[in-house]
């Protein structure tokens, strides 16, 4: 069984890129335009790992993250937010709501990979 | 008369407040937890497996893990536990093919 | 150890050099004061240390073996065998300087007069003591900790610095872990972080459970758990560090190189001792659902077995790195300066946008408007945040000028302490480059005219003792730093009748005290007389004026009489913007510094005489200054007969020229980024430089000095140049 990730940002490029580069990497995608979408299409597919951009229209990241963590009381979802280069501030914002980790963009494959790796529930991933 | 307990199979940080609250239940008898299922064992989970069996120990009963999946024993061997440690019997490797 | 090594990790180790001498230096200064202790002599003797052990890692055989001198005595002193008596600090205060000396010597690969070294070694060697053995002294203290320099070399590259290192046989990092809540409430798991470790090379990871109580106690969300792993492989630690970047600030991971990590199983400190306690078998830890492709499970759990967990009470060897702690990289300057260009670019092509937007004539609260305005608060953070990077404090210029005073001290036969203030400001690291010379200049200056003689202080109920005090501050977007002195002041009959001498001022003009004061800027006025040897160098204070100005500095000077005398210097934080006014003459658009502009005025509102053809003054409390076309300067129109339609500009020079410059109107007052015109055109007399406004066309940017030089007098000359408002401020003095 693949891990499941749920990627969601607001450009359809950055959606488009993460799709690709996590369906190479093996793991079974799903997508979600914003924040308020995030959340609907956590609750339906239970992914075990969220990407969430911060910038986005109807709830942005910070409220992905504070969504996430009420819904999933049970459990402990790593979410990665995308980043821009060296802002610690907004990492530290991240942090408090509950953020697992980052990713920096623009990343490629391999940074994505070793980002999921170190926050992904299991240690069978194919 | 031992009880038995079935461990979840997703053990994250936020299973170990639950695993805790459900294993100090069943203190003063003898307990036999069944890991076959785990999937995944994090630190805090595996910390209270650790501490449930010193105070079985404390308290004079047994607490065994068995069976226990591959995935429990990963988990041990990745945080540099000794499956000893939380209760498991290295002798149960074949359980590990079992459940492998 | 090697000799030479990678430029990189040479750079590094002059770069801490500089750390090191500031702390040898702030440590002198303190006993020197009688505020320092046993602490205190410590941390001199661990940065002579550190800098011997990195010379001796580049084979920098002078600086070896003077640091090992003087870290001989810093060991008899810090093991209470020698007193620190005034004589000796004297000592340690030169060998610090020429420490510096051989530092900055072996950095730029220059030879240095090997004079000060024997004859401050032999004065060492003398006071070390009848039984001071050197050699003994030093390879005891060299026990007691590891050089700086090269661990972090071996941060950087372990395999080099391992090579070097006859104890070591394992090429590695030693890493402890303990994680806090926040670690595991946050998402993040050990576990998989070790995992993660483990793709970086083979590793063994032993966990010490002896903190965890019984469940009764447990708090399930606090890990009780603390973990040491072995990580083999020639891996960089910043890879290494960066397993553990989303958990820097809920971990404590501290890395160190392999060899020393030596802690032997102990089993009577694991409690379940009444177990036997076997490892996980290789083949117990080799599930069928596979693991990472890169981690090592082979032999991973014999290693298991006989790393164990480690003795709680082992302290955590030589830690050299802390994740927690703030951490820097180096950067080219060029890179930076390549990076403000592009940020300025930014600036511009916003205010063009900007310009662009507004002729469409949109309504107010237009999307595109709000955008907009967060585009230009965007860009003006970048610029602020750009220029933050070639700010650095201004401590180190204050320390060198330590030096100095202690050289001009020594020469002047007086005794003079420095005292630092606000040395924490940061300023434009150019900026910090070109104060060297002229605040070096003031430095010297103070000792040698500033402090009076030990006589004539103790004679005036004063200490012996002179102080010079440097302080910075940042006012009002500027940087002020001051030089003031607790000497005599300004002997302001004196320096009147050295300017009349010189013929630099009628005998008859009457001067205001700062006026006076203004003499000594002077270019002329410095003579035999007046500057010595020492403080002189054949360069007078104009000189220092004109290179304070050059970096759109502004001086004045401050002094009373027996009390003693300030010198301020005000500079500007960067010297990539400038506030400045957005005029237009004869059709051309310029720029006038912010600066420079004393106010505004309609010509119709005030008096302008006309006293012969083409020149005119204006009257204006009670003064009377010149009216120049700025247009007419620059040979873009004849001046104007009328001026009606026109505006003034009154503005003052950093020579305190004044004039009023006359400009068709006024546009904007704005920050305008300075593009340098020298690299593309020879130097213009009156233009400074050149921006690119919002509309894409260049305006330049006046330099008012070189426009009033043209046409107003330069302040001493009465009538023209009393200011009112500076006399007002000297109405202590009592000549």
């Amino acid at each position: 069984m693949s891990l499941s990730v749920l990627a969601i940002d607001d450009s359809r490029t950055m959606r488009n890129l993460l799709s690709a580069a996590l369906g190479r990497a093996g793991y079974s995608v799903e997508l979600a335009e914003d924040g308020q979408d995030g959340l609907e299409r956590f609750a339906e597919t239970n992914p075990d790992v969220v990407i969430t951009d911060i910038n986005m229209p109807n709830l942005d990241g910070f409220g992905v993250i504070e969504g996430v963590r009420s819904m999933a009381r049970g459990r402990v979802v790593p979410i990665l937010v995308l980043t821009t280069e060296s802002a610690p501030e907004l990492r530290q914002r991240a942090r408090a709501a509950g953020a697992t980790g980052w990713i920096v963009k623009p990343f490629d494959d391999e940074k994505l990979i070793w980002a999921i790796e170190r926050v992904a529930p299991t240690g069978h991933v194919a | 008369m031992s009880e038995g307990y079935n461990l979840e199979a997703h053990l994250d940080s936020a299973a170990a407040p639950v695993l805790a609250a459900d294993l100090k239940a069943l203190r003063g008898k003898s307990v036999r937890v069944d890991g076959g299922a785990v999937r995944f064992a994090g630190t805090l989970s595996l910390q209270v497996l650790i501490a449930a069996r010193r105070q079985w120990l404390e308290d004079g009963q047994d607490f065994t893990v068995h069976p226990f999946s591959g995935a429990l024993g990963a988990a041990c061997c990745d945080l540099g536990l000794s499956l000893t440690d939380i209760g498991a019997s290295p002798d149960d490797q074949n359980d590990m093919e079992r459940t492998a | 150890m090697t000799t030479g090594g990678s430029d990189d990790f040479r750079a590094s180790f002059f770069e801490e050099c500089d750390e090191l001498l500031e702390a040898m230096h702030d440590g002198l200064g303190l006993m020197q004061d009688g505020a320092g202790d046993t602490e205190t002599v410590h941390v001199i003797f661990r940065a002579v240390h550190s800098i011997k052990g990195g010379a001796g890692a580049f084979g920098l055989d002078a600086l070896v073996s003077f640091a090992h001198q003087l870290e001989t005595v810093l060991e008899r002193l810090r093991s209470g065998r020698i007193e620190a008596t005034p004589d000796l600090l004297t000592l340690f205060q030169q060998c610090g300087d020429y420490l510096s000396d051989l530092v900055t010597a072996a950095r730029a690969d220059a030879a240095v007069d090997p004079g000060p070294a024997e004859a401050l070694g032999s004065r060492l060697n003398a006071a070390s003591g009848p039984d001071g053995d050197a050699s003994e002294a030093v390879s005891q203290a060299a026990d007691d900790f590891v050089p700086l320099a090269l661990d972090l070399d071996a941060l950087e590259d372990p395999q080099e610095s391992d090579a070097d290192d006859p104890l070591s046989s394992r090429i590695g990092h030693h890493i402890t872990f303990t994680a806090e809540p926040e670690l595991f409430s946050s998402g993040n798991e050990p576990a998989l972080l070790f995992r993660a470790l483990a793709t970086l090379g083979p590793t063994r990871v032993g966990a010490d459970i002896s903190d965890v109580p019984p469940l009764s106690l447990l708090d399930p969300t606090m890990s009780h758990l603390s973990w040491e792993i072995e990580l083999d492989g020639d891996c960089p630690a910043d890879i290494v560090l960066d397993v553990f970047d989303f958990v820097s600030d809920c971990a404590s991971v501290e890395i160190g190189p392999l060899e020393h990590f030596a802690a032997p199983p102990d089993p009577s400190t694991v409690p379940a001792s009444d177990d036997i306690d076997p490892a996980i078998g290789t083949d117990v830890v080799a599930p069928a659902e596979g693991r990472p492709p890169n981690s090592e499970t082979e032999g991973r759990g014999d290693d298991l077995a006989r790393v164990a967990p480690p003795k709680p009470t082992a302290a955590p060897p030589q830690p050299t790195t802390r994740i927690a702690a703030p951490q820097t990289i180096r950067v080219d300057f060029e890179r930076v300066d390549k990076l403000i260009n592009l940020v300025g670019e930014l600036v511009i092509k916003e205010a063009m946008l900007s310009q662009a937007v507004g002729m469409l004539t949109l309504n107010t609260g237009n999307e595109v408007l709000q955008e907009l305005d967060g585009l230009k608060q965007l860009a003006g953070e970048i610029q602020e945040g750009v220029m933050a990077i070639r700010a650095q404090p201004i401590k180190p210029l204050f320390q060198r000028m330590g030096r100095t005073i202690r050289e001009a001290a020594a020469m002047t036969n007086k005794r003079v302490r420095l005292v630092m203030k606000g040395e924490a400001a940061e300023v434009d690291k150019t900026v910090l480059e070109r104060l060297v010379d002229p605040l070096t200049h003031m430095v010297r200056n103070a000792v040698d005219h500033g402090l009076e003689d030990k006589e004539a202080r103790v004679a005036a109920g004063k200490p012996a003792e002179g102080s010079v005090t440097l302080s910075a501050a940042h006012r009002s977007g500027r940087v002020v730093i001051e030089i003031s002195d607790d000497g005599g002041g300004i002997n302001r009959d004196k320096v009147r009748r050295l300017a009349e001498e010189k013929g630099l001022i009628p005998p008859d003009a009457s001067l205001s005290p700062s006026d006076i004061d203004a003499l000594l800027f002077m270019p002329g006025f410095s003579s035999k007389d007046e500057v010595s040897e020492l403080s002189g160098r054949g360069v007078g204070l104009d000189v220092v004026r004109s290179e304070i100005t050059a970096l759109g500095g502004r001086m004045s000077i401050q002094s009373e009489l027996g009390v003693g005398t300030v010198f301020s210097i005000s500079l500007p934080l960067t010297l990539a913007v400038l506030e400045g006014m957005v005029v237009n003459v004869a059709g051309q658009t310029m720029v006038v510094p912010i600066t420079a502009i004393q106010e505004t005025l309609q010509p119709a509102s005030v008096r302008i005489h006309t006293i012969g053809p083409g020149t005119k003054v204006l009257s204006i409390r009670d003064t009377l200054m010149p009216v120049a076309d700025l247009g007419a300067h620059f040979g873009f129109r004849e001046p104007p007969e009328e001026l009606d339609d026109h505006v003034l500009l009154v503005i003052e020079t950093d020579t305190d020229r004044r004039c009023a410059l006359i400009v068709d109107a006024l546009q904007d007052q704005r920050q305008v980024v300075i593009k340098s015109l020298e690299t593309n055109y020879s130097q213009i007399d009156g233009i400074s430089a050149a921006t690119i406004l919002g509309d894409g066309r260049i305006a330049l940017i006046v330099d008012p000095e070189g426009v009033a030089g043209g046409v107003a007098p330069v302040p001493a000359t009465p009538a023209a140049s009393v200011n009112p408002d500076v006399v007002e401020g000297d109405s202590l003095v009592t000549a």
